[in-house]
């Protein structure tokens, strides 16, 4: 019988063949898992249903709550975040803010399931549970300023300052998320009468409204801090959380505009000549003109740095400008 | 090594067999049901008791008007039944009356959705035969609780013939579309007046199917005024109706307003399909006799689509008709 080579071990190249094997077919199921087998956006329904129902200030205790903090500040040494329109301000935001929610939670549950729902329900997700977080810090200290006997101004001020910040936080959230809900309208609703020019330019818009908003919160904590005066304060946010609201109010709580579009030509021709901005004067342009929404006379103070002959302009600022 | 070679060569075989089987298999993508839809049309026709020659709601005269379809009130007194059942059965076998002509002649192609469809009416029509010589012997024979029971029973067949004949003239709109290729052309400078013709009353049989969907579905066939789904439903069959008349007709169109109108009609079935997974997820009816059926979490979602589609003051449906009324139709 034939002695066996020392150098040959049988089964040796078939041992690596089936682990090879192994490792393409663990990678193929993964690749499979990432790719094909969509995640939960059952989820991000929940999520914005439930925040729709419960953003700060939606219930009673929190209005109340939220009232009782504004009468110690006007009944304080500090009332000039009342008088100065910020204190409303975050009554106004917070409104509209529930009212995109609301409008978007009456499309998400009929959103096609596709790439742009499956790219941005985990933003949509995560930015309003990080919003409830900075909710409830927000209720904390209006719990705490509450219990405040009469003449802690000086504390009451630092958690005012504290407020607002925890604000600041809650509103970024809520952008963020608004922002991804914007991405799914426009991209699960496709070839609908719902998903048109009208609809495109108006949520986008709130989107830039509430860019420059935050923005300008963000500022506000970085400037005003808990040992300035108000010789120091300077709010100057409240022009445009006017016209935000307004413009809420006008184009998504009445959405005459989104459901008329493709059957009125004048709709068309205003949707038109609003886009046209973004050729004529640019993108970054459009977020400036929001930007320039005066606090003292509620007036829009952009001015182009050319003539505005076709009258581009004062159609974007009839189309912003709807109290 | 002798056995293993048997073993492939028999799974071969048997693989091969199988697929021969199906390929076999009764398969009635080639016949042209031309024949069988004038044959069943005619006898149809012919069917005094189902059915007669009448004009419907909104003027429009069929032959295809239903018959015998009267409940009694407490007194005894027939009272004709809904109108909108009426209207809906004699629309839809009007269309399919009018456009399985031009299956005359044609060969080779795939008829298959045609031909099941066709099965479900034929295959029903001896359901609502019976249901309506029931009535008419019960109106000479029953007390009145008898003859309402039997009236019931009409009406329950009368809604699933009307879902029927609204497959098979939405299968024979397919197949002339897609199949036929009826519609090639249209927009162009190509397109023929019959074209447009066949084209925009497509979109009106769309459209009053979008109706039947609520009042025969979401709605079961029930009366449900107060809702303002089911009212706007009713309103816009009112409406769409008067287009369907023998009084109104179709204008000659340019090629660029009918590819505009293309345009639109195309952005209108996407919102249906967005309204009809509304319609899959919610039932007006089940909403108005189920208290425990509230308008949260995602219903109150498929209930605001239904407002926007059917209902609301600038409803897309509203919307289309003022369109097809001001642009298409004189």
């Amino acid at each position: 019988m034939a002695k066996a080579s020392k150098d040959y071990k049988a089964g040796g190249a078939k041992k690596w063949l089936i682990i090879i094997g192994i490792l393409v077919l663990i990678a193929i199921i993964v690749t499979v898992i990432v790719l094909v087998i969509p995640g939960n956006t059952a989820d991000a329904v929940d999520r914005l249903r439930q925040s729709s129902q419960t953003s700060f200030l939606e219930n009673r205790s929190e209005e109340e709550k939220y009232d009782t903090f504004g009468q110690k500040l006007t009944n304080s040494s500090i009332s000039y975040f009342v008088t100065g329109n910020e204190y409303a301000s975050v009554e106004i935001v917070s409104g509209s803010i529930n009212l995109i929610l609301d409008f978007y939670n009456e499309y998400l549950p009929l959103a096609k399931d596709n790439k742009t729902l499956s790219k941005n329900y985990k933003k949509i997700k995560n930015n309003l549970e990080d919003a409830v977080d900075h909710q409830k810090e927000m209720n904390e200290i209006m719990d705490e300023a509450n219990a405040l006997k009469a003449g802690s101004d000086t504390h009451l001020k630092n958690l005012w300052v504290d407020f607002r910040i925890s604000f600041t936080d809650y509103i970024t959230s809520m952008a963020k998320a608004i922002d991804a809900l914007n991405n799914c309208y426009q991209g699960c609703f496709p070839s609908t009468l719902s998903n048109n020019l009208a609809s495109s330019t108006i949520l986008n818009t709130i989107d830039d409204f509430l860019s420059v908003i935050t923005s300008e919160f963000k500022a506000l904590t970085k400037s005003n801090l808990k040992e300035h005066t108000q010789a120091d304060y300077n709010y100057t946010t409240y022009g445009k959380v006017v016209y935000f609201s307004a413009f809420v109010e006008n184009y998504l709580y009445d959405e005459n505009d989104i459901y008329s579009y493709n059957f009125d030509a004048s709709l068309q021709e205003k949707y038109k000549k609003v886009n046209d901005f973004y050729a004529t004067y640019s993108q970054s342009n459009f977020t400036n003109v929001i930007s320039s929404i005066s606090s003292s006379n509620l007036e829009i103070e952009f001015t182009p740095g050319q003539v505005d002959s076709d009258g581009i302009l004062d159609a974007v600022k009839a189309f912003l400008n709807v109290r | 090594m002798k056995k293993r070679f048997i073993t492939i060569c028999l799974t071969f075989v048997m693989a091969l067999s199988g697929l021969a089987l199906v390929a076999c298999g009764d398969d009635s993508s080639d016949v042209n049901p031309y024949e069988s839809y004038q044959t069943t049309l005619a006898s149809m026709r012919e069917n005094k008791t189902l059915f007669k020659n009448g004009t419907t709601d909104y003027g429009m005269e069929s032959d295809f008007y239903l018959n015998n379809f009267y409940d009694k009130n407490a007194e005894g007194i027939k009272v004709e039944g809904n109108q909108n059942y009426i209207f809906l059965t004699a629309y839809g076998l009007n269309y399919i009356n009018k456009y399985y002509t031009y299956l005359s002649d044609l060969s080779g192609y795939d008829f298959s959705g045609l031909n099941s469809a066709l099965e479900s009416l034929t295959s029903y029509l001896p359901v609502i035969d019976l249901a309506s010589e029931n009535i008419v012997s019960a109106d000479q024979i029953a007390n009145i609780s008898v003859y309402r029971s039997y009236f019931v029973e009409y009406e329950a067949n009368a809604k699933e013939l009307i879902n029927i004949v609204f497959d098979n003239a939405l299968a024979l709109s397919d197949f002339l579309i897609n199949e036929r290729g009826l519609t090639a052309g249209l927009g162009t400078e190509t397109q023929t007046q019959e074209q447009i013709t066949f084209y925009i009353e497509n979109e009106v049989l769309y459209a009053i199917n979008d109706v039947r969907v609520i009042l025969m579905e979401s709605a079961k066939g029930k009366v449900l005024t107060g809702n303002d789904i089911y009212d706007g439903a009713v309103k816009l069959l009112s409406y769409y109706g008067g287009l369907v008349t023998n009084n109104s007709y179709i204008t000659s169109i340019t090629a660029e307003t009918m590819a505009d109108s293309i345009n639109l009609s195309n952005l209108l079935a996407g919102e249906r399909t967005t309204t009809r997974k509304a319609n899959s997820s919610f039932s007006i009816y089940d909403y108005e006799n189920d208290k425990n059926i509230l308008l949260d979490g995602d219903n109150r979602a498929y209930y605001a689509q239904l407002q926007k589609y059917y209902s609301m003051d600038n409803n897309f449906l509203q919307q289309y008709y003022n369109y097809l009324a001001t642009n298409i139709y004189e």
